[in-house]
């Protein structure tokens, strides 16, 4: 009860008091233990991402790379990820760590949706994120109000694969990554101090 | 605090297990004598949780999820597991030798050697004590949950439990881990327009990362086909640059299909001044449709009308009534359900009597 309830009022309390607080989250298993990988190092064991190559394009792969180096520039985190061998069109659920294609989201308000699939103890078996495919993304620097920035959206759902929520606090910057909700025309493609700090406090060096 | 499972050895051993057989008496103790609070200790889906949703999600409803996620894990943890060790038919039944009818459930992790007994003793033709005592592997036998269940119907009615951090602590977890304190609920299930429960958490810690006593209370009503309704009042000393405690009072409530609002104070109990303010309403999709904060936010500015959202005006704090109840912020239709229920009508001396019963048939 404590850690939410803490997180919540101190953000509620920035403007009274000036202070800034920590508002990463981290997700949690059925049994409420941390989700994360196991075993993940920088040098010897990094994390395979697979990207469907029938439903994303090589400049969207591209992105979605950009967006994993982004999480590895944390050089508090011991986090390197590499490309799957994409011979294959399909990459199906669990052919990897991480796994992204398009696809049906049922929920009519999502622009993407990371399914997280770990034990009791919180380690992390499998993570898929599908971008929806009726929404349109762009890989472009200058994103179009009408489109999604398709590395600013993976980048925030490669924050749910790592075990990382949506803060719950108040009053979160809108530069926090991990802040839930996502508009089109909207480019955030850095991470903020509180990112790091969340995805440090998961794979610290 | 961790969520309160038994480890699923102990439930895959009950599936181990071999009923004893024998027909019931009438009076006999069954498992219909076990309260079933499915809807009031079950998740609602959260797909938005690891999801970009489109749009300003709302933050209180979030903040409100996660702590009704928190009690469902501590409570409908122990409420599913004694629900499915009590399926079976139980170990040992029978009239115990003060005319008493009583049953027992016992399970055992073959890889621990852990114990727990769940014993229900019939006190009154609609009364139902039920017990669960714990047994580590070096044989320290603590009870765990303690509590009345006033049954309507098969697995429906009020009841009123005690469940010990302290002694699942001291039983089962490792040395310097685990949690002191107890969380104390009632419950009301058998009207079939309002199931409530009342949660209490007392002076509870963590042993690992002691940061003193904390007491929490929240309030769940659910209006069946309609909505519902949750508040909660939490003291603490959240934030170290402000004197003394502070206590948060929240308020959320919701209809079906439609959305909901959520009312958040916050005080300073040394100052006796209120802090902080939020107001939030939202759509069915979860998304933010209005929002007021005071002191305003840059982050999170002001928008919208938050005064009548989903047609909830009258579910945001009346702080005038609250004041003029001591401070006290009580929901009667709750109270009632308790009173009509019978989870009321169990004092708390019996609710925490920790007495082993008398089993010998």
């Amino acid at each position: 009860v404590t850690h939410w309830y803490r997180a919540l009022l101190a953000a509620l309390l920035v403007t009274t008091t000036g202070s800034a607080a920590s508002a990463f989250e981290r997700a949690r298993s059925e049994s409420g233990a941390p989700e994360h990988f196991a075993n993940v190092d920088v040098d010897t064991s990094p994390l395979t991402i697979a990207i469907d190559t029938r439903s994303l394009t090589s400049a969207e792969r591209d992105a979605v790379m950009r967006a994993a180096a982004t999480w590895a520039e944390a050089s508090c985190a011991k986090l390197r990820f590499t490309l799957a061998a994409t011979d294959t069109a399909v990459a199906p659920k669990g052919s990897a760590p991480i796994v992204i294609a398009r696809g049906t989201l049922t929920n009519a308000t999502f622009a993407a949706h990371t399914d997280v699939i770990a034990e009791r103890d919180g380690m992390i078996m499998s993570a898929t994120i599908t971008l929806d495919e009726k929404r349109k993304f762009t890989t472009t620097a200058d994103v179009a109000a009408d489109a999604f920035d398709l590395e600013s959206v993976v980048l925030h759902e490669l924050g749910h694969a790592l075990g990382l929520a949506h803060p719950i606090a108040l009053n979160v910057p809108r530069a926090v990554v991990m802040k839930a909700g996502t508009k089109p025309g909207v480019k955030l493609r850095k991470l903020d101090a509180d990112d790091v700090a969340g995805v440090c406090a998961i794979y610290s060096r | 605090m961790k969520k309160l499972t038994m480890p699923l050895a102990i439930l895959a051993a009950v599936a181990a297990l071999t009923a004893c057989g024998g027909q019931p008496s009438a009076d006999a103790v069954t498992s219909d004598d076990v309260p079933d609070l499915t809807d009031l200790t079950q998740a609602d889906a959260d797909g938005s949780a690891a999801a970009a949703q489109v749009g300003d999600p709302a933050t209180l409803l979030a903040a409100a999820e996660k702590e009704g996620e928190q009690v469902r894990g501590d409570v409908g943890g122990v409420l599913k597991f004694i629900k499915e060790a009590t399926s079976r038919a139980p170990d040992a039944h029978g009239e115990n030798v003060q005319g008493q009818q009583f049953a027992r459930w016992d399970i055992t992790d073959p890889s621990t050697g852990n114990k727990v007994h769940i014993i229900a003793i019939r006190t009154a033709p609609d009364r139902v004590r039920l017990v669960i005592q714990g047994e580590n592997g070096d044989g320290l036998s603590l009870p765990l949950l303690t509590g009345v269940f006033v049954k309507k119907a098969p697995h429906v009615g009020g009841g009123r439990f005690h469940l010990s951090f302290d002694n699942i602590s001291s039983l089962f977890s490792p040395a310097g881990t685990g949690h002191t304190g107890s969380l104390h609920f009632l419950f009301a299930n058998a009207r079939p327009d309002l199931h409530g429960r009342r949660v209490l958490y007392v002076n509870v810690d963590d042993i690992a990362n002691p940061s003193g006593p904390k007491n929490f209370a929240a309030d769940l009503v659910r209006l069946v086909g309609v909505g519902g309704r949750f508040r909660s009042i939490y003291a603490a000393d959240f934030v170290p640059q402000v004197p003394g405690d502070e206590a948060l009072g929240m308020r959320v409530a919701w209809k079906d299909g439609l959305g909901g609002r959520a009312d958040v104070v916050i005080a300073s109990l040394a100052q006796q001044k209120v802090l902080a303010v939020a107001h939030e309403c939202w759509d069915n999709g979860g998304l933010r449709t209005a929002y007021k904060q005071v002191p305003q936010s840059a982050d999170d500015p002001d928008a919208g009308d938050v005064s009548n959202c989903s047609d909830l005006a009258d579910a945001t704090i009346d702080q005038a009534a609250v004041q003029q109840n001591g401070a006290q912020d009580s929901d009667p239709d709750l109270d009632n359900a308790l009173d009509s229920d019978g989870a009321n009508s169990v004092s708390d001396a019996d609710a925490s009597d920790d007495s082993v019963p008398d089993v010998s048939p």
